[in-house]
């Protein structure tokens, strides 16, 4: 396996003329649009024009496919579209890649493929391009609003864009609630700015600081660029040791690249000369303070400064910072003159605490969360138990620095068996975890050619999860560490992307009823929610009446829906045990047994339309 | 079958014809193919790429693109008002049923609205003036560049300007070209 991460971000073009095949001859239009685009063909076919060698700095890989049959295809053949074959490709790239193999950074999808007989040297007709059907260029039946929709459904997370010479207005709507990210006109002279600005948006790309292919990470990294230009506070949530201050650095280069950036560990710093050594000091300000000091945070001017462990911040700092981010000027200790000096410092604080319980509890001030929260942008690094496929890749990458340390010994690399015992462990402290065990392994065994799982002692509290079965006694400890979920969305892509592949045996018994119940209470909960939001006081009921019709008609986003079929939804929605609460479930159910009783399919004829 | 079903028939073939000769050469290769060349030959020209045999093949073939299909773009475009118009429609069932008289001015009123609403007087005239500026500067080329050889990169350069015109005015072209209604609407 080679662990060093290619820099170069991989994308898919989903294109008939740029895709296909022509035999021995090479395919000059798709050169000239790697020409065009700065783009690197590593389709690898024989239609692959090799331009990629003279192209100075490529911008992107690019990977072409048809999604036709047959993909070469000669004058008087029929082309068909081919939508599994072009998911088929999608996957290959995407789930079923080797651990080395990073996933597609972007899909770029053509709107119009054409179908049907295969013409020649028509002046109308492209050499090789079939005539075309008269669904095929009709904006309500392309052929890429399909392979979009399916995309859409089976790889939510996967990034697409639209490439085409087409016009977006009459698809517009469409690729937008589609899920498209962008549409790039082929024809556009600023073309390859645009498709770089996507990349940099809303591409999945590696980054050499933070070893990993895994779709979270990715998705951490991409969340760190956006900041670019938009943020000025950044709160970075995750485990300890999933690597918060690499992604702080990466935050900064992307941001404020040749400032200087300042680390303040809250847990390591003495909590009585935290605020000088923060804010900085006049000279007398107290016993031991012989001259001004500056302080980190005016260090830190023009730069980045990382607050790790934020949520230990002693409550008068938690104060002083507070005025920082509101004021953005810093107030030295001891100035009495009142004076304050701005500052231009783009804060990036992390934490692996929940932090909103300490609000709770009164450690930690609200008004500073909501700063820390709002004031730019939260992102989550996801542990390394939700990033298994990146385990392999950050072993080697460990094992080759830990070899180069050591400097002597015969041992050459990691077996086939360890590394999947590595995989399949839970390692609750991350990738620091992990490496330490490996640092601990290639120094403890120098002199045996491969590691194999007998030569790994792993930490307490790693488990092997895969089978369930503890690697050592002691239980891993539970984490306390929630990341808020606040988007439905959200929940939708963490439920898609949910790998039941890791769930041991013994947790499928009676798992389907236990699911169940908890979609119940999901919808039940979602459900109360827009009966809340949509209720309005009346005299006899003073906190909202409880009305299905508006609540329904929101949740189903249809203003047409009568109140009958909203009555017939709640009964789906509601089962026996919600009609036990009290409140708006309740009444909601009655009114829904009222409009549409069990034995009758007509609603009563007085009963309220409104309702 | 009736004369009115034929024409019908005959009018809504057209249009569709005419979509599809769209589809095909302004999307296919105005829009996609030939700009993807002229775009390739500014990479060149400003150094991120090296590519001889490319600049062989820019100057033998791929330039005079614009001249073989050019006439088939300024077809298209003069066709515009009479295929896409909804005249042909009053010569259709039910409209077809109205008096003579009648016909006519519901004609007239449904043509001079659909104008109106697609502004189709004045994609045509831009369209023709954008055909007309790609014109003027590839006849401002095409001697520039006659006895340039693929090596003569520093001459090539000294006409960036005018390829990247020719490139936006393609592009403009292409876009206007693009608006041209779809449907009858």
């Amino acid at each position: 396996m080679n662990c060093a991460l290619p820099v170069l971000p991989r994308i898919l073009i989903i294109d008939d003329v740029f895709g296909r095949t022509l035999g021995d001859r090479p395919n000059e239009e798709r050169a000239d649009l790697c020409r065009s685009l700065l783009l690197a063909d590593v389709t690898g076919d024989s239609s692959a024009s090799g331009v990629q060698g003279r192209i100075a700095r490529p911008i992107a890989e690019a990977l072409f496919c048809r999604a036709q049959s047959p993909v070469c295809a000669r004058v008087g053949d029929t082309v068909e579209n081919d939508l599994e074959g072009c998911l088929q490709v999608v996957r290959a790239g995407w789930q079923n890649r080797p651990a080395d193999v990073p996933p597609w950074s972007l899909v770029l999808l053509d709107l119009c493929f054409y179908t049907g007989t295969v013409t020649n040297g028509d002046p109308g007709h492209l050499p090789g391009v079939p005539a075309g059907r008269p669904a095929d260029d009709q904006p309500s039946s392309y052929f890429g609003l399909k392979i979009l929709k399916a995309l859409r459904h089976e790889f939510p997370d996967m990034p697409v864009v639209i490439l085409s010479g087409n016009p977006r207005s009459p698809v517009s709507k469409d690729i937008d609630t589609h899920g498209a990210r962008g549409f790039i006109g082929s024809a556009d002279p600023n073309a390859v700015s645009i498709l770089q600005e996507y990349l940099d948006r809303h591409g999945l790309i590696a980054d050499e600081s933070m070893f990993g292919y895994s779709v979270p990470l990715l998705i951490a990294l991409r969340s760190a660029r956006r900041l670019k230009g938009a943020a000025r506070n950044v709160l970075i949530r995750g485990e300890s040791g999933v690597g918060k201050e690499l992604l702080a650095r990466y935050v900064h280069r992307h941001t404020r690249r040749d400032e200087p950036f300042v680390v303040v560990n809250s847990a390591l710093l003495n909590p009585n000369l935290y605020s000088s050594a923060l804010f900085g000091h006049r000279k007398g300000a107290f016993t031991g303070a012989i001259a001004d000091k500056k302080g980190l945070i005016r260090d830190a001017d023009g730069g980045s400064m990382f607050l790790d462990e934020v949520a230990r911040l002693p409550p008068d700092v938690q104060a002083g910072l507070l005025r920082v981010l509101q004021e953005r000027t810093v107030r030295p200790e001891g100035a009495d003159d009142g004076r304050e000096i701005a500052v231009d410092v783009q804060f990036i604080f992390a934490t692996n605490e929940d932090i909103e319980g300490q609000v709770i509890a009164g450690g930690f001030r609200a008004d500073l969360l909501e700063r820390l929260r709002f004031g730019g942008g939260t992102i989550v690094i996801p542990p390394l138990r939700d990033r298994r496929s990146d385990i392999p890749l950050l072993a080697q990458h460990f094992f080759e620095s830990a070899k180069n340390a050591l400097g002597r010994g015969s041992v050459r690399g990691i077996s086939p068996e360890a590394l999947d015992m590595l995989r399949a462990a839970d390692w609750p402290g991350n990738v620091r975890e992990l490496e330490g065990c490996i640092r601990k392994t290639v120094a403890e065994y120098p002199d045996v050619e491969y590691l194999y799982p007998l030569h790994f002692e792993f930490p307490a509290a790693v488990r092997l999860l895969a089978s369930g079965v503890p690697v050592q006694a002691t239980p891993a400890a539970p984490t306390t560490m929630v990341p808020p979920v606040t988007h439905l969305d959200d929940v939708a892509a963490f439920l898609s992307r949910f790998d039941f592949a890791q769930v041991p045996q013994a947790e499928l018994a009676g798992a389907l009823p236990r699911i169940q119940r908890v979609f119940q209470d999901f919808a039940a909960r979602l459900l109360e929610t827009a009966l809340a939001r949509t209720s309005r006081a009346t005299p006899d009921a003073p906190d909202g009446r409880a009305k299905i019709h508006p609540a329904i008609k929101l949740l189903k986003g249809d203003p047409k829906l009568t109140a009958s079929a909203a009555a017939d939804e709640v009964k789906r929605l509601l089962t026996h045990d919600d009609v036990r609460r009290e409140g708006h479930l309740r009444d909601a159910y009655e009114v829904a047994i009222r409009l549409r009783p069990p034995t009758s399919r007509k609603p009563r004829p007085d009963a309220d339309p409104h309702e | 079958m009736s004369l009115c079903c034929t024409h019908l028939v005959t009018s809504s073939d057209l249009r569709a014809d005419w979509n599809s000769r769209r589809s095909k050469l302004n999307h296919g290769w105005l829009g996609k193919t030939y700009p993807a060349k002229l775009g390739a030959l500014r990479r060149v020209l400003s150094g991120e790429i090296s590519d001889s045999a490319f600049v062989a093949r820019f100057l033998r073939d791929d330039f005079a693109q614009w001249a073989r299909y050019r006439p088939e773009l300024a077809r298209l475009i003069e066709e515009v008002p009479r295929l896409l118009s909804p005249l042909a429609r009053v010569d259709a069932p039910p409209l077809s049923a109205l008096a003579q008289e009648d016909r006519k001015w519901v004609g007239a009123l449904t043509e001079a609205v659909w104008s109106q609403l697609h502004d189709v007087e004045g994609l045509v005239n831009e369209a023709k003036r954008l055909l007309a500026e790609a014109d003027e500067i590839y006849a401002r080329l095409v001697p520039s560049i006659e006895d340039a050889s693929s090596a003569d990169l520093e001459h090539l350069r000294s006409l960036a300007d005018h390829f990247e015109a020719f490139h936006r005015v393609c592009c403009d072209l292409s876009a206007v070209i693009s608006r041209f209604p779809h449907e009858v609407a």
